[in-house]
């Protein structure tokens, strides 16, 4: 593992690329296909507040991806 | 996607990372529907894909969807409540129709009736025989009435907001008698 990523059928991988495989294998869908995994950029904490309290109404979980890179 | 993702940057999200003390990254935080922090992500693909299907399954508010036609017959049945029956096929109108289910003002009628999804195709004789034309099409049935007119108690078509679903269940229900008594409806 790297500060960065982790080592992937030899070779290394960033969290987010690894997260957004998992987000198409569970959507039924292949990255190599066109897959794209759109991610909600929060303008603060209450926009991010209002995107959970959206969520919760809508009844569906949340994925919150912390990362270092900008 | 049955997941709200969200993406924050060190530097320019500080207050999201310091309301979940997240002090390293990359980091994954899952939060059930009512922002409780409820695990944390894996480190590989496959362990990570197996974990949202967890969190999906397990903090995703949705009716319990019968498996089958025979266990959601079975359970109307012997539970006594309406068949909620939403015929569709692999449309983007189907698929749109579908998260309406999951919204909170439903959540009260949950446990008020069976639920069932069931892929037809309208050009099938079965469609035919049941004389639905266009999907997708929610079906509120009284599964003890034998006729197979009468035991339909509505026909709503979809896609529909999910307090206007709720609104066409609640009137079923006003009127639904259970085991020998007419259930009160709850005040909305």
């Amino acid at each position: 593992m790297t500060s960065a990523g982790f080592f992937v059928e030899g070779r290394i991988m960033s969290k987010l690329a690894i997260a957004a495989a998992a987000l198409l294998a569970v959507a039924g869908q292949s990255g190599e296909h066109g897959g794209r995994i759109k991610w909600v950029e929060p303008k603060s904490l209450a926009d991010f507040e209002s995107i959970v309290a959206q969520s919760h109404v809508a009844g569906r979980a949340v994925m919150v991806y912390f990362t270092q890179d900008n | 996607m049955k997941l709200t993702r969200i993406i924050t940057y060190k530097g320019k999200h500080d207050m999201i990372r310091k309301k979940f003390d997240v002090t390293s990254s990359p980091t994954i935080f899952f939060l059930s529907s009512d922002g409780k922090k409820v695990d944390e992500g894996r480190t590989s693909a496959e362990g990570l894909a197996k974990e949202i299907n967890e969190v999906i399954e397990k903090y995703n508010r949705t009716p319990k969807w019968a498996a089958d036609e025979e266990t959601a017959v079975a359970a109307a049945q012997e539970e006594q409540k309406p068949l909620v029956v939403v015929y569709k096929d692999d449309k983007a109108k189907s698929e749109q129709a579908i998260p309406e289910f999951n919204v909170l003002p439903l959540a009260d009628l949950y446990e008020k009736a069976v639920w069932l999804q069931r892929k037809i195709d309208v050009k099938s004789d079965e469609a035919k025989a049941l004389g639905i034309t266009a999907v997708p099409v929610m079906w509120i049935i009284d599964i003890r009435v034998a006729d197979p007119q009468a035991r339909v108690l509505k026909k709503v078509p979809l896609p529909k907001p999910g307090a206007g679903i709720k609104a066409d269940l609640a009137g079923v229900l006003k009127t639904w008698k259970g085991t020998g008594k007419t259930e009160e409806p709850k005040k909305e």
